[in-house]
């Protein structure tokens, strides 16, 4: 909703401002007898940044910036043009291209300062005498304020006037670049949700648990009633807005109505369970959904080869101002690279394996910032233990 | 005497240890997800609520002083009723974990809650002092050692507690610790009670005087004042000569005794007292307002203010009712806490009464802390006595571990958060701060009574932290220029007056007095300029105070009932 | 004539508000109920503050009464120790009493809405 609306302000925005320049320009250009001609540089600029900027819109990349990097050169009028982000050149547009290898190089202060730069002494080292590239003015890409890349100008001569408009430039391709880091984290925050309910109650959990409370109907009436009143517990809770804070309290019995369910189903000797919990934090408010997902990772996956015996570990300690919370297996643990990559990934295309931990890892940096992360200790065939805080006060966050 | 205080010390740390521990079996995962009592809640704010000072000072002040100091428990009851009917419930909705959480989350200014843990932090100091001072004497008395031997005992203490763990201040711990102070007060008074069977002379109209012969160790060289002449058996120095055990006439009027001199009294002799008591007859020692005392109704109604209101802004306390589920439990809680101090305070009267009649040499060397640690052997010889001097003493230790650990780390949260950015390093290195800083201060708190800067403490908390609480969950028009105008200009007269006092100020006239117990003129200060420059900046209001009074005032469950 | 139950989809959701906001009951209510709790909350402090400031005002005009005793203590002795206690105890459970009363009061229409 938000990225939706501040999108719409700041394209208005854009508008109004190009049509009241292109107004006044043309309004100033008529009295002086050279409107249609002017009229026409209008429409023609206008036209070259609505081509650059539909490709800029999809963020900084190799295949945005090639498109754009054409009619950036359109508008600025020079031999030649190019884009780089803060590791490499992404796109070059023009001749002279025997130069590009030295642009990084040239770039690193814009890159790392963030202020524009002219290369004033003649550029060398292509040995064409006819070559049209001879100066070269850099302007750094910022996103939000930290910088992103750079566009860099070439030109037979340094002009001043040429500089300022590469600034401006700049400063319009950053707008567009922050247009669309804005999309990318309307979308993650999307995905985030749609994962989140996904992960609130997977059917193989309902299938599981339905299953066996079905094997006690007639062995132990008695139990399998109590299982499905559980259930039903359970199913209330996952069903509620993701979006929710609860206590560390109910998130907890959610948890002990889930392990009742999975004991039952995997035995009482197989799947033990201990937990260590100070009751100072258990008031202590906490995202909705953001352990049992964790526990439900634990013994999803730790158990996966048939493991003999499993112990899950929860402990909650009171850290002053925060609450430190873990949960530990000694199931079959997991690849640390792999998990790195998977925490890495952005769009969740991850692995059923891992999309409790990653769902859980996001809404917490949502909530908290990015302090506030997952942090995850594994090694193949030696458990894991995942570990988290929470902050006891933290501004707009309330218990239910 | 070192077997009792090594006795003490075992049984302190084994119930610690033991409350500690949590059994953790492998159906507790409902059962650890239940939130603490009210009760047992409210067993652990009494717990780090009752101080060494008020342990063993309250009975201290009362042999010394009579009854103008019967005030002190009523007001620190009374603070937790006010403590009730003012804060518990909306503090504990808000979900702010420590005061400068609630002024950030309440004002969303950060130089508000800059200056409110500023204001925790020259609090916890003044709070602190007292209790290392206190633990002093009574390690002294018990052990014999010099006074800065028990500082320092209590500072190492508590940092071995505190740094490696982190956070000590357990419900649990604390709630048995309070248990462990209420038998060690109630089982000697209740003995004691039986064996007196209310004997009473204490307030005849006649000087203390020694029931039986009593020979008397000076701690400290000091001079002491004579009510009536006596004939005393001296072995040490006494007014520049060297006695060997003869006997000398000693005239009424002022004596110099050097650290080491033993005098003998024979039964009936009028106790000595030292220079900084006011020799009191009985009958105007057990007489309100008649201890000749300067200014005695301002200072009474002073003291009473700041305890009064003072309450509200202890750091450590006000953290206890996050623990609480909701706000009608921090409620409950906050009524049961009334119930237990009440029950506790009943006994430091009894004491003070008891000291006069058997301990009245205290008066001599000053000592009044350790009353309650010397009457089991006077009243009691043998091993009953010694049994019960065992039970206080752990009580004693019980009570400066509590409270120091939870004030020192209530401290040193507020250090780390606002100047070193938190985590577990910051906070060690806070914590010693937090313990450095008064111990650098302890010799130069050269105030008689350590109960003196305790109200002090009061006194800063309820001329700044007590508007801000109160304004900020009752009134809607409070801006953070105004908070924080109000907070400084309360806590600040307050605190330099805690100084002055430290430093050694004037300590007679109506100066002195407002030195002493500068409540009267600081809360009115604090609560005026908070609420007039709230009033000169309306524009200021913050946007989010209508939704902060809806969820300080609403009980949770309206709001839990929207959730599907 | 039953009344009529509004039914929509379950997809039609309310506005979405942030979590804990409790900005459903409206302003007026939240005064309403602030000023209940703030009159009892004046209401205990005046007790409190009339005890604290009566008993010094009495004993200090009224030296006298320092010399009536009862069961061999004196009548200050017996107020401050045994009379005040009592009485915070009883105006502490009272005010957690009428607290909740006042909650409640406040909460019942609310669930029958």
């Amino acid at each position: 909703m938000l990225a939706t609306s501040a999108d719409a302000v700041l394209v208005a925005a854009a508008a109004l401002t190009a049509g009241a320049t292109g107004w006044s320009l043309s309004a100033l250009r008529q009295r002086t007898g050279r409107g249609a001609l002017a009229d026409e540089a209008t429409f023609a600029a206008l036209h070259t940044v609505s081509l650059a900027s539909a490709s800029l819109r999809a963020g900084l990349t190799e295949d945005s910036a090639r498109k754009a990097v054409r009619h950036l050169r359109a508008l600025l009028g020079v031999p030649a043009v190019a884009v780089t982000d803060t590791e490499r050149l992404l796109a070059w547009a023009g001749g002279g291209d025997a130069h590009s290898d030295a642009l990084l190089g040239l770039a690193a202060p814009v890159l790392t300062g963030g202020r524009p730069r002219v290369i004033v002494r003649e550029l060398t080292g292509c040995g064409d005498p006819l070559c049209p590239v001879r100066f070269a003015m850099i302007a750094p890409l910022t996103i939000q304020g930290r910088v992103a890349g750079a566009v860099a100008a070439y030109a037979e001569r340094a002009r001043v006037q040429r500089l300022r408009i590469l600034g401006e430039a700049a400063r319009w391709i950053s707008g567009q670049l922050e247009l669309a880091e804005l999309d990318s984290s309307k979308s993650r925050l999307v995905e985030a949700e749609m994962r989140a309910l996904r992960a609130q109650i997977s059917p193989h959990f309902v299938y599981n648990s339905l299953t066996t409370i079905a094997s006690f109907v007639r062995t132990d009436p008695e139990r399998a009633r109590e299982l499905v009143l559980d259930f039903a517990d359970f199913a209330r809770y996952s069903f509620r807005n993701p979006r929710d804070f609860t206590t560390l309290a109910e998130e907890l019995r959610s948890i002990d109505r889930y392990l009742l369910l999975e004991r039952a189903r995997f035995g009482e000797e197989r799947l033990r369970f201990s937990v260590e919990i100070a009751p100072e934090v258990l008031p202590v408010a906490v995202p909705f959904l953001s352990l049992q997902p964790l526990v439900e990772n634990a013994i999803r996956h730790g158990m996966e080869c048939g493991v003999k015996s499993f112990h899950v570990r929860i402990v909650a300690r009171d850290a002053g101002a925060e609450a430190a919370i873990s949960i530990e297996d000694d199931g079959v643990g997991m690849d640390p690279d792999k998990l790195r990559v998977l925490l890495a990934t952005d769009n969740g295309s991850g692995s059923q394996r891992g999309i409790g931990l990653l769902n859980v890892d996001d809404r917490l940096r949502q909530v908290y910032g990015d302090d506030y992360g997952l942090v995850i200790e594994t090694a193949v065939g030696a458990g894991m233990k995942v570990s988290l805080r929470v902050p006891k006060c933290h501004t707009g966050v309330s218990p239910r | 005497m070192i077997t009792v205080l090594a006795l003490a010390l075992l049984i302190a740390s084994l119930v610690g240890v033991t409350a500690r521990s949590r059994p953790a079996h492998a159906s507790d995962l409902y059962a650890a997800s239940r939130e603490v009592s009210p009760w047992w809640n409210a067993s652990a704010i009494s717990g780090e609520y009752i101080t060494a000072s008020a342990f063993l000072g309250m009975a201290g002040l009362v042999l010394a002083y009579g009854a103008d100091m019967l005030w002190l428990p009523i007001g620190a009851a009374a603070g937790h009723v006010v403590l009730l009917a003012l804060v518990t419930a909306p503090l504990r909705r808000s979900g702010a974990y420590t005061l400068s959480d609630f002024a950030g989350w309440r004002l969303g200014s950060r130089n508000v809650r800059r200056a409110v843990s500023a204001c925790v932090v020259t609090i916890g100091w003044f709070y602190l002092l007292p209790q290392f001072q206190g633990a002093g004497v009574t390690l002294s008395v018990i052990s014999g050692l010099p006074v800065w031997t028990g500082w320092v005992v209590v500072v190492l203490a508590v940092a071995v507690l505190v740094i490696p763990g982190g956070m000590r201040s357990i419900t649990g711990v604390q709630a048995v610790q309070f248990w462990l102070k209420l038998i060690a007060v109630v089982i000697p008074g209740l003995i004691f009670l039986a064996v007196w069977r209310l004997h009473n002379d204490a307030d005849a109209a006649r000087p203390p005087y020694f029931h039986r012969t009593t020979t008397v160790r000076a701690g400290a060289s000091a001079a002491i004042q004579m009510a009536a002449p006596a004939v005393v058996a001296v072995r040490g120095v006494l007014d520049g000569r060297r006695h060997r055990g003869e006997r000398i006439r000693l005239g009424a009027g002022v004596h110099r005794v050097r650290a080491g001199a033993r005098l003998r009294f024979p039964a009936g002799a009028a106790v000595p007292h030292t220079s900084h008591l006011t020799l009191l007859r009985g009958d105007r020692w057990a007489t309100p307002f008649a201890g000749g005392r300067g200014h005695p109704l301002a200072a009474a109604y002073s003291m009473l203010l700041g305890i009064l209101l003072g309450t509200m802004g202890l750091p450590h306390l006000v953290v206890r009712f996050y623990t609480n589920a909701c706000g009608r439990a921090a409620r409950r809680t906050a009524s049961i806490v009334v119930l237990m101090l009440a029950i506790f305070y009943l006994f430091p009267a009894l004491f003070g009464t008891l000291g006069r009649l058997y301990t009245p040499e205290l008066l001599m060397t000053g000592e009044t802390d350790a009353t309650l640690l010397v009457l089991p052997h006077r009243i009691l010889p043998g091993i009953p006595g010694d049994l019960l001097t065992v039970l206080v003493a752990t009580g004693a230790f019980a009570a400066f571990t509590s409270t120091s650990c939870g004030v020192v780390v209530a401290v040193s949260g507020s250090i780390s958060q606002c100047l070193l950015g938190g985590g577990l390093s910051g906070f060690r290195l806070s914590a010693l701060i937090a313990m450095a800083v008064p111990l650098c201060l302890a010799p130069w708190a050269c105030t008689p009574q350590p109960i003196a800067l305790m109200t002090l403490a009061f006194a800063v908390s309820a001329s700044s932290l007590c508007p801000l609480l109160v304004l900020g969950i009752w009134w809607w028009r409070l801006t953070p220029a105004g908070a924080g105008a109000g907070v400084v200009a309360g806590a600040a007269p307050a605190a330099v007056a805690g100084l002055v006092q430290i430093l050694g100020g004037p300590r007679t006239g109506w100066l002195g007095m407002l030195l002493e117990q500068p409540a009267i003129v600081t809360v009115p200060l604090g609560f005026t300029v908070m609420i007039v420059v709230s009033l000169l900046t309306p524009g200021r209001v913050p946007s989010g105070t209508g939704r902060a009074m809806a969820r300080m005032h609403l009980p949770e469950e309206l709001v839990l009932e929207r959730s599907p | 004539m039953t009344e009529r139950v509004t039914i929509t989809s379950p997809r039609t959701r309310p506005p979405r508000r942030p979590a804990g906001d409790p900005t459903e009951i409206s302003a007026v209510q939240v005064r309403a109920l602030m000023r209940a709790q703030a009159t009892l909350a004046m209401v205990t402090c005046a007790i409190v503050v009339l005890v604290l400031a009566g008993l010094p005002l009495l004993f200090a005009c009224a030296p006298g009464l320092s010399r009536v005793r009862l069961m061999g203590i004196r009548l200050p002795w017996l107020i401050l120790c045994g009379g005040v206690p009592p009485v915070w105890v009883a105006v502490a459970s009272r005010h957690v009493r009428l607290a909740e009363r006042i909650e409640r009061v406040f909460t019942e229409p609310a669930r029958h809405e």
